[in-house]
């Protein structure tokens, strides 16, 4: 999970080394933090929200299958 | 621009000299003649010297080029579709790996603006999603990954197994169904909330049949399509 959301932010943004990735286990909840560079927010997000929407779409799909429940948080 | 002097009993043979020492045709150079063959007395002769100009802005010679460019500009196209598509298969399999989705297969096709990249695994249901929602994503960050690291005009369709000619195929028949129930009725009916990708191959199915027209009503999510019969449908619309 942790990496499937590294690679997304990496491939999207214009800064690649700023962006982390944090992962916190709530129960059976895994909740991602995502940290990228302020001017790069935009391309995490997009227009609407849809790029943010779609990772977490494919998050999900990714999670249906091992059965866990995730989510992601975008920081400002 | 390159040049060179030749030497030779006869002006032709020292042009001759010249033009193989530069390497390139006739039509492609200016000729200069610095000295015709003399001959002298007792046998003593001067030999005939050329200079050769190898001279780009030659009609010839930049019809020749213009081909070549033309030419090789399209081999480059073509060669560059292959390694988009090569790019596209690479970032579907790390991210479907990512995702723990593994021995994957994808057929890709190539054509003119678009490449279609069919992805064959099991399960296909994870990868397709609840109305296809999952699919669209996929292809969504597909693009948006290539198009962040590489400026190119080139659209990826993202299939699984073959699932936007069924769902396309399926939606046809609908539309059709229904727009035979309209022209029957004349009476408009709505369809359900659809994407915009679906919405347009309703349109684009109804399109050529006389008895009825299509429009979307509704914003965002809920945009739908409304079919109705022709005739009625101008008075409503004023």
């Amino acid at each position: 999970m942790k990496q499937l959301i590294e690679y997304l932010a990496k491939s999207l943004v214009e800064h690649p080394e700023q962006v982390q990735v944090t992962v916190q286990k709530n129960n059976d909840n895994l909740v991602l933090e995502l940290k990228v560079a302020n001017e790069d927010l935009g391309r995490i997000i997009g227009q609407k929200g849809q790029t943010v929407k779609a990772i977490r779409q494919l998050l999900t799909a990714a999670a249906t299958k091992t059965k866990t429940k995730v989510s992601l948080i975008v920081q400002e | 621009m390159p040049e060179s002097i030749g030497e030779g009993k006869t002006v032709e043979a020292a042009t001759e000299a010249a033009l193989m020492d530069l390497g390139c045709k006739k039509e492609e150079a200016e000729i200069e003649v610095l000295q015709e063959a003399v001959k002298g007395i007792f046998g003593r002769t001067k030999a005939a010297r050329v200079k050769v100009i190898y001279n780009r802005t030659n009609e010839n010679a930049e019809g020749l080029k213009k081909e070549d460019k033309t030419e090789i500009s399209e081999r480059i196209s073509r060669e560059n579709m292959h390694e988009a598509s090569i790019q596209g298969q690479n970032i579907v399999t790390k991210i479907l790996t990512l995702m723990g989705i593994e021995n994957v297969k994808i057929k890709a096709k190539e054509e003119e603006s678009t490449i279609t990249l069919d992805i064959q695994c099991e399960p296909e249901g994870l990868l397709i999603g609840r109305q296809g929602q999952t699919l669209s994503s996929l292809q969504y960050l597909v693009n948006r990954v290539i198009h962040n690291t590489v400026n190119k005009q080139i659209r990826y369709i993202v299939d699984v197994g073959g699932y936007k000619i069924r769902h396309k195929t399926i939606l046809e028949k609908m539309a059709n169904r229904i727009a035979q129930k309209v022209s029957d009725s004349k009476e408009e009916e709505q369809l359900k909330a659809m994407s915009a990708y679906d919405r347009r191959i309703i349109h684009v199915c109804v399109k050529d049949n006389p008895e009825v027209t299509t429009y979307s009503l509704g914003e965002g999510n809920f945009r739908r399509v409304v079919i109705a019969p022709k005739d009625k449908a101008v008075p409503s619309e004023q």
